[in-house]
């Protein structure tokens, strides 16, 4: 098993003083450079700068591209402006999630793609119908976020002027990067060529000093994530790759609105029109600083539903968890209950209550412009 | 108009009291001496364009239960680190809560009848602080007057100020805290001062404002730390002669001085406080000197460069830096505050900083001395925490929320819970009410 | 070499030959080892210029009137020169303060200073040793506190206590040096117990007295052990002890430096428990957790051989009187904080007596002894500066005595009164870790006899069951 370093692993070595490793889709990451929940709170105070290289990112190339994509995606990515870019989900043929993500449109027969997990083989092979060419981007990027991220990209020679889901290709002081703005986090994303990593991040490190930038491992990434509510393949739900399994639910997962109901030729449509789904994403706020991911949410004894990730919010102050519940328990404020796994501190099951709140639990770190 | 409780002081304790009152149904009333709330917590831009918390940076941990039921991050608190009482300090505010929850007892606070259960933290009453903590002596120490290697002196522990910045500085936890208790439908009155607390046959009937009128209430949570209660708020012949005796002995142990420094330009970045003179040797010399009415050569100092931590803090490119001095004395031996002893603060302040950024670029400097919390908060000799920090003073030798007059209560830093979390003491006064009314006590 | 017997005493001190002394008439077989060459410890006399003998303790507060009786050592010469000493607070203006046992006396010695003192003085004293009668319950017997009244003293602070009664700081100054017996700061919780404490002494008769034994101290160690031997005790000096030996989690005897070993089943130590339990003891009997609190400061007997009666400035004061030399409350709380950082304080506190006054028996006739007991001082305080200090210091009150030294001698000692054992019940205080090995500690080290008496009763029923 071999390394697989992002082209900023050499700066992010020399952050990581804790040596805390993790692997997203085969990318070796941070996952908490100094503490976790420091980390997760600097993205709503000062600003952090996160390796997002590990995201799966395709170039799509071909005449037939639009139209491709256009059967591929909740959302018609056909009618994009060069520059633009919509947030979809695509479904299998049984209407359920198998995959979810941004697509940018770079000129008139090219696209990008991009996703939290990797769906290469089963797109590529319908992309393939329509003569599209599909390839890996090969850049590394970096998730630059928090209150005065505008003022980083200004103070290191970058226009911040973005609009959200919007990309643009720079050339940035003799280098190639692309700018976009496709997270949840308002934030910006910065890719780059991998022989530029290091560059790209030091003038980003050095811009951001003033401000108090700090790099943040995947752990406060996920932190911010939940915060604001938004369900991630993998971490909260496996994405149906199986042909006709009618489960995750768009519903279920709290993705509809990424699903443009005037969009007529999507896969799995007509599947998706005609579930029935009583289920739905709710926010837990739990009464307790111990997470409780994955596990089964009872009320008046009944099982109703099972958490999905689970986190302790520094910023509320207690643990939070992404859970799909019955409609019925969904009110906000309604009290549900759970059970904490043992520990080595405790080591006894114990039943904690959990409120029913909206989401996002918390809203997006507000920008500083100007 | 009648209410059910009206609260002395918007204090985050006040605040807190008020909210927990209200959420339970009361009609409650919040009367504050200053134009703007908060108390200790607060907000100040002593420059233009240069923010700081002016007396601490941070104040004792909030009980999570407490910042959850205030709902506190959404309504706009933000804490930049998350730190939580420590165990010793939960198990005491745990008793604190089951005795605000009983019924009152036949005795005042300063008079305990064995057999007593011990409270939880009693155990340091008689540890030096050196030997209990081997490491760190700055965070329990700073801005006190203490000697580490005295018996006594581990209590520090019990009265922490780790509980985290707020962004936006200590002001934004006050108006988060202030929105809930507005939202539960509190009457919050800025601006103005409380005369005295009406009573009538030993029992507290409501609060008299300057302006001549009258809030009359079932009963009064007081946030004023003990003298300032008893000793100005009531006429000596209303109280019982075993309480002024008390209250009087009650000793106060301030030593805080602040000096909130406008840096011009930005130094290297530090986000960790930096502590100077928190030596043994130093800390007993200073607070024998503290004792003797001088300011000390080297007053212990910590300094934090805030807005590393909190960029809003300061315009861009340039800093705030806040020193927290301790064993500065109230009282000094040779007379006033004057000009010339505060710039003599600035200037130990800024000979410490000098020691870990040479070449610092000053734009404007303020210096809080004692007599200035005194006056800002009403805390008597500048005290922050309500009373010395010492073996006698400390947990159940501290008032409870019922005090001897029927009716008043107290909140703040003088009582038990006061200086263990922030917020606890109003939610214990709050609680010994919610108790009395519901066992008909309280008329 | 070995021999054995039932109980086996380290030390010849006070406490030790009484324990001696009791454990014999409890028809037990007692040897008492002593590494000096004579017996006496705290209450030994220094020999100074071939004529003068000062006693490095010079004045006894603590001894347990029982302990008196019991033994019959007054048929055995055990007298008192002086029996109830008054304090004097020696100001530098010469408005000495007169603190004895005629109450109407002593407030209007204070009216000078305060009238609101002058009228407090009765109800304090009234009040301090009533309360200090109510502590002997835990003192004298293994008893507890039981009077609501005490539960405050545990944590309240000397100053904290004064300042409650007394205005006037010279006042509570001349009060304070009794509650740093020990080492204690005033401020420190613990110090008011340290002065209940000795309210609830009784010496002669009389409580909180503090009185002088005719030809010195070593008068009663001398009573103590002619009790001891016609009991049937056996006293060894210049035997000191090398090892505590233990069998089973229980004290079996000791070993001496020459070689020779004792054995018994009890083991009563006169050293700190610190020295008992980590130098005495093999390693780890005692077990890992024990902690013992270092002595901070220390305290010194600066002995002066003087030509002629010292006369004090200003109004008369008694000759038979401790004599403190304290200038403020504040003095005590540097002195403490200098002598903790290991440095001689700028003003030494102290307090004075002439022995040699009421005792013509300690210095050439026409001449007297000067002790002063310097406190706190650092524990490595360098005799010749602390020595020129208290000269200087006791110039000032008494201008030209400087002249009159013909010698003088400094002894210095470190002081370990432990806060957190001054109001510990007797039986967890003189036990150990180990079945049979007692230490006897005092709440507060002084010459006392009570420790001895104490231990001797629980050993001896601990034997019989």
């Amino acid at each position: 098993m071999t390394l697989r370093a992002t082209p900023f692993h050499a700066r992010a070595a020399e952050a990581n003083r804790g040596n805390d490793w993790t692997v997203r889709n085969g990318c070796t990451l941070a996952r908490v450079y100094s503490d976790a929940h420091e980390e997760a709170l600097a993205a709503r105070v000062r600003g952090v700068l996160a390796d997002i290289s590990w995201r799966w990112r395709e170039l799509i190339e071909g005449a037939r591209a639009d139209e491709f994509l256009s059967h591929l995606a909740t959302r018609d990515a056909s009618k994009l402006e060069p520059g633009a870019a919509l947030k979809a989900l695509w479904l299998n043929d049984g209407g359920a999630v198998r995959g979810a993500g941004a697509i940018a449109r770079y000129g008139k027969a090219t696209f990008l793609l991009v996703s939290a997990a990797e769906d290469r083989e089963w797109i590529a092979s319908a992309a393939a119908r329509f003569g599209v060419k599909m390839h890996d981007a090969g850049e590394g990027g970096l998730a630059l976020i928090g209150p005065y991220a505008a003022r980083v990209l200004q103070e290191a020679g970058l226009d911040p002027a973005l609009e959200p889901l919007a990309v643009r290709k720079v050339f940035w002081r003799g280098t190639s990067v692309t700018l976009s703005r496709f997270g949840e986090h308002g934030g910006y994303e910065i890719w780059c060529a991998p022989d530029d990593g290091l560059l790209v991040w030091d003038r980003l490190m050095r811009a951001g000093a003033a401000f108090g930038l700090q790099a943040a491992g995947t752990e406060a990434m996920d932190i911010l994530d939940l915060e604001a509510g938004i369900a991630r393949p993998i971490r909260d739900y496996a994405p149906a790759r199986d042909g006709f399994v009618k489960q995750p639910t768009p519903k279920s997962l709290g993705l509809e609105k990424l699903i443009d109901s005037t969009h007529q030729i999507f896969n799995g449509r007509s599947a998706y029109l005609a579930a029935l789904e009583t289920k739905t994403l709710i926010g837990l706020e739990i009464d307790s600083e111990m997470p409780a991911p994955h596990t089964p949410i009872l009320r008046n004894g009944q099982a109703i539903g099972r958490t999905l990730s689970s986190h302790y919010s520094p910023a509320l102050r207690r643990a939070i968890a992404l859970a799909i519940v019955e409609e019925s328990a969904a009110a906000p404020g309604t009290e549900l209950a759970l059970t904490l796994a043992p520990t080595a501190e405790t080591p006894e099951f114990r039943n904690a209550i959990a409120r029913v709140a909206a989401l996002p639990f918390l809203p997006v770190p507000d920008s500083l412009s100007g | 108009m009648r209410y059910d409780v009206c609260v002395i002081g918007a204090s985050m304790d006040g605040l807190a009291a008020a909210a927990a009152l209200a959420l339970a149904g009361l009609k409650v009333a919040v009367v504050e001496r200053n134009a703007v709330p908060g108390g200790r917590a607060q907000t100040h831009e002593f420059h233009p364009g240069f923010r700081a918390s002016p007396f601490l940076d941070e104040l004792a941990p909030i009980p999570r239960e407490i910042h959850w039921a205030f709902d506190l991050t959404r309504r706009g608190a933000l804490f930049l680190s998350a730190a939580e009482p420590g165990t010793r300090i939960a198990a005491a505010l745990a008793r604190a809560f089951e005795e605000a929850d009983a019924p009152p007892r036949r005795t005042a606070w300063f008079e305990r009848t064995p057999p007593r259960r011990p409270w939880p933290g009693e155990e340091l009453a008689l540890c030096a602080l050196a030997d209990v903590t081997k490491g760190d002596l700055a965070r329990p120490l700073e801005g006190r007057a203490a000697d580490p290697a005295l018996a006594g002196s581990a209590l520090h522990l019990l009265v922490p100020c780790n509980g985290g910045m707020v962004a936006g500085g200590l002001g934004k936890l006050t108006e988060a805290l202030a929105a809930c208790a507005r939202d539960a439908g509190v009457e919050l009155t800025l601006g103005t001062d409380v005369t005295d607390i009406r009573n009538a046959k030993g029992r507290a009937t409501g609060i008299g404002l300057a302006d001549g009128s009258e809030i009359e209430a079932r009963a009064v949570i007081s946030t004023l730390d003990l003298k300032r209660t008893f000793l100005s708020l009531f006429q000596w012949d209303a109280l019982p002669k075993p309480t002024i005796k008390r209250v009087s002995a009650w000793r106060m142990g301030g030593g805080t001085a602040r000096v909130l420094f406008a840096l011009e330009a930005a130094p290297a970045a530090t986000r960790e406080p930096i502590a100077i003179g928190f030596d043994a040797a130093n800390l007993s010399a200073s607070y024998a000197a503290w004792r003797a009415g001088l300011i000390p050569e080297t007053p212990p100092t910590v300094l934090r460069l805030v807005s590393a931590s909190d960029p809003s803090l300061a315009p861009q490119g340039a800093a705030t830096l806040t020193a927290t001095l301790g064993s500065i004395p109230f009282r000094l031996f040779d007379g006033a505050w004057t000009h010339e002893k505060r710039d003599a603060l600035r200037d130990r302040a800024l000979a410490a900083a000098r020691t870990v950024f040479p070449n610092l670029g000053i734009a404007a400097a303020e210096v809080i001395a004692p007599p200035d919390i005194e006056e800002a908060l009403g805390a008597t000799e500048g005290d922050l925490w309500g009373g010395e920090i010492a073996s006698d003073q400390m947990l159940d030798m501290r008032p409870g929320p019922r005090t001897e007059i029927h009716g008043l209560y107290l909140a703040g830093p003088s009582s038990a819970s006061g200086p263990l979390a922030t917020c606890a003491s109003g939610v214990a006064a709050a609680r010994a009410v919610l108790a009395d009314m519901r066992a008909g006590r309280l008329k | 070499m070995s021999s054995s017997c039932d109980a086996l005493v380290i030390g010849a001190g006070a406490n030790g030959l009484a324990a001696a002394a009791y454990l014999a008439r409890a028809g037990k077989r007692v040897i008492v080892v002593e590494a000096q060459n004579k017996t006496g410890g705290l209450c030994q006399s220094v020999k100074l210029a071939g004529d003068f003998s000062a006693p490095l303790a010079h004045t006894l507060y603590a001894l347990d009137p029982r302990v008196v009786k019991e033994l019959r050592l007054a048929g055995r010469d055990l007298k008192f020169a002086v029996r109830d000493l008054a304090v004097v607070g020696l100001r530098a203006d010469g408005k000495h303060l007169v603190l004895s046992r005629d109450v109407h006396a002593t407030a209007r010695s204070i009216a000078a200073h305060s009238q609101a003192d002058a009228k407090a003085w009765k109800p304090f004293r009234r009040e301090l040793f009533s309360l200090a009668r109510a502590a002997r319950a835990l003192w004298w017997e293994d008893g507890a506190f039981a009077d609501a009244r005490l539960e405050p003293f545990r944590r309240m602070s000397a100053a904290a206590l004064l300042d409650g009664w007394f205005e006037s700081d010279a006042l509570k100054a001349a009060l304070a040096f009794d509650a740093t017996d020990g080492g204690l700061s005033p401020l420190e919780p613990g110090s008011a117990l340290v002065l209940l404490w000795r309210a609830a002494q009784e010496m002669c008769g009389l409580q909180g007295a503090a009185a002088a034994i005719a030809r010195g101290p070593q008068v009663l160690t001398d009573t103590l052990a002619e009790a001891a031997l016609s009991a049937g005790a056996e006293i060894r000096t210049g035997a000191r002890v090398a090892k505590i030996l233990v069998t089973d989690g229980a004290a079996a005897g000791v070993a001496l430096d020459s070689g020779e070993t004792i054995a018994a089943r009890i083991v009563l130590s006169s050293l700190s428990r610190r020295q008992t339990l980590t130098a005495l003891l093999p390693d780890g009997e005692a077990g890992f957790g024990q902690h013992f609190a270092s002595p901070r400061t220390g305290s010194a007997a600066v002995s002066l051989a003087l030509k002629t009666l010292p006369e004090f400035s200003g109004s008369v004061a008694p000759r038979n009187a401790r004599f403190i030399l304290a200038e403020k409350m504040e003095s005590y709380v540097a002195a403490h904080a200098a002598a903790a950082a290991g440095r001689l304080p700028d003003e030494l506190t102290m307090e004075l007596t002439i022995p040699s006054a009421a005792d013509s028996s300690l210095a050439p006739l026409g001449q007297h002894i000067a002790s002063v007991l310097v406190r706190p001082v650092p524990l490595a305080a360098d005799p010749e500066q602390l020595e020129a200090k208290v000269i200087a210091a006791l110039n000032r009150v008494v201008p030209g005595i400087s002249a009159q030294i013909a010698a003088a001698n400094v002894a210095v000692g470190a002081d370990t009164t432990d806060v957190m054992r001054l109001a510990m019940r007797w039986n967890e205080r003189l036990k150990t870790p180990l079945r049979g090995l007692m230490v006897l500690e005092e709440p507060v080290t002084a010459i006392s006899g009570r420790a001895g008496r104490i231990a001797a009763s629980l050993a001896a029923k601990e034997n019989d069951t």
